[in-house]
């Protein structure tokens, strides 16, 4: 129970665990690989030089692990966001606790991937600063070949 | 095949990152992603944090670099897990490093990995596991 009374997973909250969002959809392009290829240090050149990746055997510039590309933003239109967004909680502050990836197949530049998630547990903890909200939320991206090619699965802490 | 000698219990070389504010900008321009709480100073103070603190997922990144270099590129990475279990106030030297888990006989299939990251007092701030396909 939070400060208030009120229990941190509500009814409402618990009847999203185990839906699934609409399908999101993901661009891989060649200059966000480099991006996230130089943001994590990277200095390898198969992440910034397409033929030097072909000759090392990938189809294109590898994404890097941990990189699945970028949603289309609009300023202004709102982001569309996966579930785990949705919860309507007064805890506001937002801590990662973990993430879990597992790759299926390859991700390169030049692919796109369509991205669905998952609230898979809600649970409500108690910590140093009072009531803690755990959420466990899992993703799964397809490519455009229809191939299932990464699973994630993100725990969140808000407090 | 360039692979460094891999046994059971070989430590993988720790790399060590700068992350200041520049870094965690870098950062946010490659995940589009720009909570400010991971660059600027003041607004994290207002959060109630000495500073910026590094983002999780930047780690879970690092786990992918150090192991990347550890092989040469002569890997997939067909696994990468991660529990932070401590922020890394930024201004800190982040060391990553690793050690071999479960090797397979055949030394060709999936190699298990343990990961960690540690912040420039040498506290333990992320602990995870890695599997990877050698190429």
């Amino acid at each position: 129970m939070s400060e208030k009374g009120d229990p941190v997973v509500t009814d409402e909250m618990r009847q999203l665990i185990g839906q699934r969002s609409a399908p999101l959809h993901y661009e891989v392009e060649s200059g966000a690989c480099r991006m996230f290829a130089w943001a994590v240090g990277y200095k390898d050149r198969i992440f910034y030089e397409s033929e030097r990746a072909r000759s090392a055997g990938y189809r294109d510039l590898p994404a890097p692990p941990g990189f699945f590309g970028h949603r289309l933003v609009i300023p202004g239109a709102g982001t569309p966001q996966g579930l785990q967004r949705f919860l309507d909680t007064p805890l506001k502050v937002r801590l990662d606790a973990g993430a879990e990836i597992e790759y299926l197949g390859d991700i390169c530049a030049g692919d796109t991937l369509s991205g669905t998630s998952r609230l898979v547990s809600l649970e409500e903890k108690s910590g140093q600063s009072g009531p803690l909200l755990v959420s466990v939320t899992e993703f799964e991206y397809t490519n455009q070949n229809n191939e299932l090619v990464a699973k994630s699965r993100h725990t969140v802490i808000n407090r | 095949m360039t692979h460094p000698n891999i046994t059971l219990h070989s430590q993988i070389p720790e790399l060590v990152e700068h992350c200041d504010s520049r870094r965690m900008a870098m950062w946010a321009a490659a995940v589009r992603s720009f909570n400010p709480l991971h660059f600027d100073y003041e607004f994290a103070r207002r959060a109630g944090l000495p500073g910026p603190n590094v983002n999780g997922a930047f780690k879970l990144a690092l786990f992918g670099r150090t192991i990347h270099e550890w092989l040469n590129g002569e890997c997939s990475i067909k696994n990468l897990s991660s529990r932070y279990l401590a922020m890394d106030i930024i201004e800190t030297d982040i060391r990553c490093g690793g050690e071999v888990t479960e090797l397979p006989e055949d030394g060709r299939s999936v190699v298990s990995l343990s990961m960690w990251t540690e912040g420039s007092d040498g506290q333990k701030t992320t602990e995870g596991t890695a599997k990877v396909q050698l190429r």
